[in-house]
């Protein structure tokens, strides 16, 4: 590549074997002498052309169309599958940039090989070039599986679930009917209809205020507890740190059922209270319109369950710290609540932003909680598919897998994603360890 | 001299206080845990027979029907399918994090930046937020009712998450890779022989992690898995009726002390690693 | 940016393709006769066949299901047909999993569930000439017809049917019910007779058990064993076309505000779906918490397994415990309702002024999904288990209440009662439609609120009868707003 640059006066394209390179992968490769590598490059074109002939080029047309002929399941025919032919239409569209990437390497690998004969140095050949592989470019190796995964799982799905956004699948509209583009429609039902809009406005404040208030919660419950537990005077630290262990270990589904189970109707906390006179006889705290009872449930089940992570970062970052600090903090006549804001917070702060913001990323989306606290389906008045403690994700959840309105499903979590996109970018930016990056470095 | 005797009994009502508070979150947390082992014992099945909080009655009833009612509850076959996602997936995905991790630590290449914006903007969406994608995906590669299917989704899945990792293996000093390419060991060398051997506490770290997942989650199995015998305990214990929170609690105690154990006695990693990774960005 | 304005430009321009494209052509479908659609129904039963079987969970857990499944691959051993559990949840939706091939080939569902996947086209229409549904009451065969190319075809083979009835212990009613609680003396306590009665029986056992003990528990929030009050009143779920929607007809609200009442005295524990599981276990503990419950008859034989353990644990034998168990928990129709929808008041002359109630009721089918590549060893499935001896067997084993007639007069007992209200048409089947899903999540709601409002709620809101109709009004639109968008989606 440097070579090529610092010799600029004659066009790269020039040399006519790497014009052959641009015409038909690997011929240029040949030409080289490099016949492996080109024989390999040239089965990658020729397999490509056939995988278009074959299937590609269909594929593409079912991504556009959808489908045409409707299958009629009860007397066996079998018709186009929408879904299944959007799926293999974006695989196809990957392939396709793939296939461009890997075009674009082999060009600029005409011109480098191209190069290097006109300076008269001796052609790698295709052993060396595995070696180099293995050496200058082992990231290649590490990171193809891996990408190839995050590819197909991760990106895939999400580019799955923006396009059918974009389409009517859901409701009555599932396989084996024809599912077809409606361009903004999903939208404009989720801006338009009062139902969506008016539930969409409560909910979204609610979630708001529970990821700030969890993520603080959490964050600070963590940090203090870990304080605690660091404290000078308290013996058998280990001993006692294995409590919060348990919470950090159980997984959450059994934390939450337990906890369901512990606070619901028929549940011992309930009847111990009724018993003892402490509330009346129809105190309830998980309801049908029960909203901040659960509410406050919720957040202590998170606290909970998220705390001791948290207390365990901690606890790390603050052996870290700097002890010599605090003598000289000591010797200055700092007490002990100057010393923490002055010097535990802001250092543990730094330290740890990126936790702030995945901790709040996650407690946004934190679908568990009220999943498992209320159990059973029902919706409050004044909401649509969902109840007054349900978040974003949950009301999604009700959407697409309760109640199959995929494409209204798709286009919640695309609006989701908005949000969340911003806000993290927001938090980010405005973080001290964004803003005093540079200065640490 | 008079100073200090005048700060003792301050100290002591700190200590008091310190313990006091301990004794109080200890309780808050070991008490949910003591009642739902407690209830796994209880006689009867289900909820409303307890007396006040605990159960009238003791008895291992609730363990026998676990493991003998198949009709109800295939338990040991829940357990199994369990314990082969969560360990081949543990297996997997340690492999591929500490691979990307050392690799986006350690090398400079050109996406290398793009690379890690890209994970932090898809780590916004979390996996479920496309389950219908992801089921759709599983159906046209035949994975369904597939435990493949179920590690395959948790290894790309956890890959993500390399960012932990990336940012232990930049506390490694440069020089001594520096060091070790002058000696003219070649890359994969250096890893197997410097890297791997100083990054145990990040390993067990990132291994732990990577079992718990699979081990404890309840979403992408209740998905994709249709079949019965495909279950995990996850799924399994979800889908009993709610007269039968004793066998709840008795199957979550096989599910929780494992991990709880193993917490426990890595716990000294856990600290190490989780923070390591956290400290820088 | 630049690489984000191109980007954006190639989606503008994908996105207009695809709408352009969208507007093509598109066929499929057609009509098809009779013979046409039956013709994989002819001939032989396919060779080395496996069928996998959906049934409920009851019927898997008692071990019943196993046991039809091996004398069906008994009977049919010539053709190594191998019927096998489909091993899935009760509920798994075939709609989701059918196309792809992991549905179950039989099914065994209720009718608003059937009927909806047989709007999609996901369960075959079977050829009743080869069935035997003589027996079966029009009302309930109604239930599994739907048009389709013109010609009226039937989408399932009733097996059961569901309904509400009450069941109560015997051994808890009062020493002296035959002087107190008999005003009629005809023999049947009047607390299982009439609502009035009931209402203030559990009124007097709940004081004087300071809260402990309850009269009647069921579910409050339950929409299908609820939804009976407001039928009663007038109400209807869709009348000719399904805008029509008539839960909030006039009248409606009467029932509704006898629910109203009803809960006050249930209390809020009830208020909750698990208080249908619940209760099993308080009708048939040694305190004898629940005197009687309101639900479907297929609880009957999971009650007298508990009481039948509870008297074992109390010092009886085996057999005598069966005895008393079977004795001991009775069956009745549900009670009857006041005309004025007045239940706080007593009644003195039950015949004029009470009347029977109309309850919400279900028919539950086998059915063979469009997907299964062995329809004939299918077919032969279902005609096997809708045999009158296997409908027997299945009928003595889970309790489940026969659609057959003449079987139901067999088997006596709850069997008869629910079947007689069927054939008098105090049974509402539920509609049998796609539409039908949309109104249960809103029923709950309301059943819910209203419950909470004569329980917990520090002030009320439904005191009058116009706030209660407004409650009604809006479950109608409720459902309505829902199958809206059901059809924009």
């Amino acid at each position: 590549m440097e070579t090529v640059q610092q010799a600029p006066k004659k066009s790269v394209f020039s040399d006519w074997r790497v014009k052959l390179s641009c015409a038909f992968m690997g011929l240029g490769q040949l030409f080289c002498r490099q016949f492996t590598k080109g024989a390999l490059l040239m089965l990658l074109e020729i397999g490509f052309i056939l995988f278009l002939v074959f299937a590609g080029v269909e594929n593409i047309i079912g991504l556009l169309t959808l489908g045409t002929t409707e299958g009629v399941p009860i007397m066996g025919i079998e018709g186009d599958n929408s879904v299944s032919m959007l799926a293999w239409g974006i695989t196809t569209v990957f392939l396709i940039l793939f296939f461009a990437l890997a075009y674009y390497a082999n060009i600029k690998d005409a011109i480098y090989t191209s190069g290097e004969i006109g300076k008269g140095n001796r052609v790698k050949t295709f052993f060396e070039s595995c070696q180099a592989l293995l050496n200058k470019k082992f990231y290649f190796l590490t990171l193809t599986l891996p990408l190839l995964f995050v590819c197909v799982f991760n990106i895939m799905p999400i580019i799955f679930t923006a396009l059918i956004a974009f389409t009517n699948y859901g409701g009555e509209i599932v396989p084996p009917k024809l599912i077809s583009w409606t361009g903004f429609q999903s939208f404009r039902v989720i801006f338009t209809m009062s139902e969506y809009i008016g539930t969409m406005g409560k909910i979204l404040g609610w979630n708001i205020l529970w990821a700030i208030g969890s993520t603080f919660l959490v964050y600070f419950g963590g940090l203090g507890l870990a304080l605690l537990y660091n404290a000078k005077c308290l013996k058998w630290k280990r001993f006692w740190r294995i409590f919060p262990m348990f919470a950090y270990a159980i997984p959450s589904f059994i934390t939450l059922t337990g906890f369901y189970f512990l606070f619901c109707d028929s549940g011992p906390i309930l009847g111990v209270l009724k018993d003892w006179g402490w509330v009346s006889e129809n105190f309830t705290i998980i309801s049908f319109d029960s909203v901040w009872s659960l509410r406050l449930l919720g957040f202590f089940c998170c606290a909970w369950i998220g705390v001791p992570s948290v207390m365990f970062l901690a606890t790390g970052i603050l052996s870290n710290a700097n002890k010599d600090m605090y003598e000289a903090a000591k010797l200055d006549g700092a007490n002990a609540f100057k010393q923490f804001w002055y010097l535990t917070l802001p250092f543990v702060l730094f330290a740890t932003t990126p936790v702030v913001i995945s901790t709040f990323i996650n407690q946004f989306n934190n679908f568990s909680i009220f999943y498992f606290l209320r159990p059973e389906t029902v919706y409050a008045p004044g909401y649509f598919n969902a109840n007054s403690s349900d978040l974003l994700i949950n009301w999604m959840y009700n959407l697409t897998v309760e109640n199959r309105l995929y494409s209204l499903g798709s286009a919640l979590s695309l609006i989701l994603f908005a949000f969340m996109a911003i806000f993290s970018l927001i938090a980010y930016v405005m973080s001290p360890a964004y803003k005093k990056e540079d200065t640490y470095r | 001299m008079t100073k200090k005797m005048h700060i003792r009994p301050e100290k002591a009502a700190k200590t008091a206080l310190v313990y006091l508070l301990v004794l109080f979150v200890s309780f808050i947390f070991a008490f949910p845990c003591i009642w739902l082992v407690l209830s796994a014992f209880n006689a009867e099945g289900d909820l409303l027979t307890l007396d006040g909080f605990f159960p009238q009655e003791y008895s291992f009833d609730t363990f026998r029907r676990l493991f003998t009612e198949v009709n109800k509850y295939d338990y040991r076959r829940w357990f199994t399918n369990t314990l082969f996602v969560a360990a081949v997936s543990c297996v997997i995905s340690t492999f591929l994090v500490i691979a990307v991790a050392y690799t986006i630590s350690r090398y400079r290449f050109k996406s290398r930046k793009a690379m890690m914006k890209a994970t932090l903007i898809l780590g916004i969406f979390p996996n479920f937020m496309n389950m219908t994608a992801l089921f759709v995906i599983m159906t046209q590669l035949q994975l369904i009712n597939n435990l493949w299917g179920l590690i395959l989704l948790y290894s790309s899945g956890s890959t993500m998450g390399f960012l932990v990792q990336k940012g232990f293996f930049d506390t490694i000093p440069g020089s001594i890779y520096d060091a070790a390419t002058l000696d003219g060991a070649s890359d994969f060398r250096i890893f197997l022989s410097i890297t791997l051997p100083l990054s145990k506490p990040m390993i067990v770290y990132t291994a732990l992690t990577a079992f718990v997942w699979p081990w404890a989650d309840f979403m992408l199995p209740s998905m994709l898995l249709v079949d019965k015998s495909s279950w995990t305990v996850a799924v399994g214990l979800n889908s009993l009726d709610d007269s039968e929170f004793s066998v709840f609690a008795a199957g979550s105690m096989f599910v929780a002390i494992p991990i709880i154990v193993l917490y426990i006695a890595l716990s000294k990693y856990l600290i190490q690693g989780g923070s390591a990774g956290a400290v820088k960005d | 940016m630049k690489t984000i304005k191109r980007i954006c430009l190639c989606l503008a321009l994908v996105m207009s393709v695809a709408c352009f494209a969208a507007c093509g052509e598109r066929g499929g479908g057609g009509t098809f006769t009779y013979e046409e659609l039956m013709a994989k129904f002819e001939g032989d039963i396919e060779q080395n066949a496996t069928i996998r079987v959906l049934d409920n969970q009851m019927a898997i857990e008692t071990g019943h299901l196993q046991e039809v499944l091996d004398a069906f691959n008994e009977k049919y051993k010539e053709y190594n047909v191998n019927a096998v559990d489909a091993n899935m949840d009760q509920y798994v939706d075939l709609e989701q999993n059918g196309p792809d091939g992991y549905g179950p080939d039989v099914l065994y569902q209720a009718n608003d569930m059937l009927m909806r996947y047989a709007e999609g086209g996901h369960v075959l229409p079977l050829p009743m000439d080869e069935l035997d549904t003589e027996e079966i009451p029009e009302t309930v065969m109604d239930a599994y017809k739907m048009e389709t190319y013109g010609m009226d075809l039937y989408y399932g083979m009733p097996v059961a049917q569901q309904s509400t009835v009450l069941t109560y212990r015997k051994d808890l009613l009062p020493e002296n019910w035959e002087e107190e609680w008999d005003d009629n003396q005809n023999g049947v306590p009047d607390m299982v007779e009439n609502m009035n009665d009931l209402y203030a029986y559990s009124a007097q056992v709940k004081e004087e058990s300071g809260g402990d003990k309850y009269g009647l528990y069921m579910s409050l929030v339950d929409q299908y064993f609820n939804s009976g009050y407001l039928l009663s009143f007038g109400a209807y779920v869709f009348g000719e076309t399904h805008d029509d929607i008539g839960l909030n007809a006039d009248g409606a609200e009467v029932g509704l505000n006898l629910f109203r009442d009803l809960a006050g005295v249930v209390g809020s524990t009830c208020i909750n779906q698990n208080a249908t599981t619940q209760v099993a276990t308080y009708l048939t503990d040694s305190k004898g918490t629940v005197f009687c419950t309101i639900g479907t008859p297929d609880w009957l034989t999971t009650f007298r397994e508990n009481l039948s353990a509870t008297y074992v644990k109390s010092g009886m034998s085996r057999e005598e415990a069966d005895k008393a168990a079977e004795e001991n928990l009775v069956v009745v129709d549900p009670p009857r309702l006041p005309n004025d929808g007045d239940i706080k008041k007593a009644i003195t002359d039950m015949e004029t002024e009470t009347f029977e109630p109309t309850t919400m009721g279900g028919v539950n089918a086998f059915s063979i999904s469009s997907y299964t590549k062995y329809p004939k060893a299918c077919l032969a499935f279902v005609k096997f288990v809708s045999e009158y001896e296997n409908l027997k067997w299945r009928s003595e084993a889970l309790g489940a209440v026969p659609a057959r007639t003449d079987l139901a007069e067999e088997l006596g007992g709850v069997s008869s009662i629910l079947s007689g209200r069927v054939s008098a048409g105090l049974v509402d089947i539920m509609p049998s439609t796609r539409d039908t899903q949309y109104i249960w999540d809103p029923l709950s709601s309301l059943f819910n609120d209203v419950a909470t409002d004569n329980t917990t709620r520090e002030a009320p809101v439904y005191t009058t009868a116009e706030a209660l109709k407004g409650a009604l009004d809006k479950l109608v639109n409720d459902i309505r707003s829902a199958m809206a968008v059901g059809d924009i989606s």
